[in-house]
């Protein structure tokens, strides 16, 4: 993917990082991961970040930025267990 | 918490008193020693028997359920083994035979299916778990010690160690305990694992009574090693759900799981979609499944995990586990 290890990633990177420090330990969010734009919002194709939110039982949903670094976060349902 | 020596072997004494006295009974998964629930919270200092049950009943509820056999007797009382009180936790959701109460989905083995059975030789996709589990876990693939070149089988913490407390040196069954794996199915011995590195992953030493070949059931061999790029199609073969295909979505993530009682951080995690609406990716049953690069049959990633709603898996980027595993996947040119 080396068009994808550029400036933007290494920017995403960091980005990732400051939103893992930031909502990791927040009881709804299960992962923070780096991927393209969901389908049906803004730009397809574009890198943003995800926040992955467990059901609304596990508690209130996290204040998640628009933006971070000027790379824009999404947030996505997701609830793992390990397999 | 540390537990002195002969607090640990009294204990190890009490809970064999305690599967022997309970584990017939119907309404216990599974019975071990570790940190009890107090209202709600993990008591961290402090150690009882714990009992995992189908159904916790309320006083009431409990005498109507002896009486009508769906379970042999009141658990929450302390137990006393050779003059030595442990107290009891009683804990529900153990509804499948695991160590950790509230994953999904467990079932019993189809006793047709090929990664359930004992095989000789071993290939990636089969059937293993440890030896105290009743459980099962893939077997990921054959990986090469770089320190002793000595073969070893890789698979996820969950599925080799499965237990905070668990030692180097315990058993790997093939097939896994849950598939009707004993004693006698011993593949591989515990060596070393990568949880303190936020890794679900670990490696056993073959034995070397039966050989492991590079051979992923249903796929063929594993061709080398590559990186998890976005839109990436991918491929695993797991006990579970045997050959599924996924697209990978996301990369380096950083999830917090709950490996009870303990709640982890979990780095290079590789997010995987289906390929379509309602196809399955994933399944309990499934870690320690290699996912490959489709198109090429290169390693992309280590499977730990997975959610259904919606359905999705999750992966280990496969050059970190390799790294700080400290071994190399074998690979066909």
């Amino acid at each position: 993917m080396p068009s994808e290890k550029s400036k933007l990633w290494a920017i995403a990177q960091v980005a990732r990082d400051k939103l893992a420090k930031r909502l990791l330990d927040h009881p709804r969010v299960s992962l923070i991961d780096i991927g393209y734009e969901p389908e049906g919002e803004g730009t397809p194709g574009r890198i943003v970040l995800r926040v992955h939110l467990r059901q609304p039982a596990a508690g209130q949903t996290p204040e998640i930025p628009e933006e971070i670094d000027g790379i824009p976060v999404r947030a996505v349902s997701g609830d793992y267990h390990p397999d | 918490m540390p537990v002195n020596p002969m607090t640990m072997a009294r204990a190890r004494l009490a809970l064999h008193e305690a599967a022997r006295a309970h584990l017939s009974d119907p309404n216990v998964g599974l019975i071990d020693f570790g940190l009890p629930e107090r209202e709600g919270r993990i008591a961290e200092n402090e150690l009882a028997i714990r009992f995992h049950v189908y159904q916790k009943y309320s006083s009431p509820a409990l005498e109507a359920a002896v009486e009508s056999g769906d379970t042999n007797a009141d658990l929450s009382q302390p137990f006393v083994v050779g003059g030595f009180r442990f107290e009891t936790d009683v804990i529900e959701g153990a509804y499948r035979p695991h160590q950790w109460p509230g994953w999904g989905g467990w079932r019993r083995p189809r006793q047709t299916d090929p990664r359930a059975m004992r095989r000789d030789p071993l290939s990636g996709g089969l059937s293993i778990s440890d030896q105290y589990h009743d459980a099962y876990g893939t077997l990921g693939g054959l990986v090469v010690d770089r320190a002793t070149d000595s073969p070893m089988i890789l698979s996820n913490w969950h599925v080799l160690v499965a237990d905070w407390r668990a030692r180097v040196g315990q058993s790997v069954y093939q097939p896994g305990r849950l598939d009707g794996g004993t004693g006698a199915d011993v593949i591989a011995t515990l060596t070393r694992d990568a949880m303190s590195l936020n890794l679900d992953a670990a490696v056993a030493t073959l034995t070397g009574d039966r050989q492991l070949i590079n051979d992923q059931v249903g796929l063929g061999p594993v061709r080398g090693l590559t990186e998890a790029g976005l839109g990436m199609e991918v491929v695993k073969s797991g006990r579970r759900t045997g050959v599924t295909y996924g697209r990978v979505t996301g990369v380096e993530g950083i999830a917090q799981l709950n490996y009870r009682p303990l709640d982890r951080i979990i780095r290079h995690v590789v997010t995987i979609d289906p390929r379509a609406n309602n196809e399955e990716v994933s399944g309990p049953g499934d870690s320690g499944s290699l996912w490959l690069e489709a198109s090429t049959m290169r390693a992309v990633g280590l499977h730990f995990a997975g959610g259904d709603t919606p359905e999705r898996a999750l992966a280990l980027d496969i050059e970190a586990v390799l790294t700080a595993l400290n071994v190399a996947l074998v690979i066909s040119e």
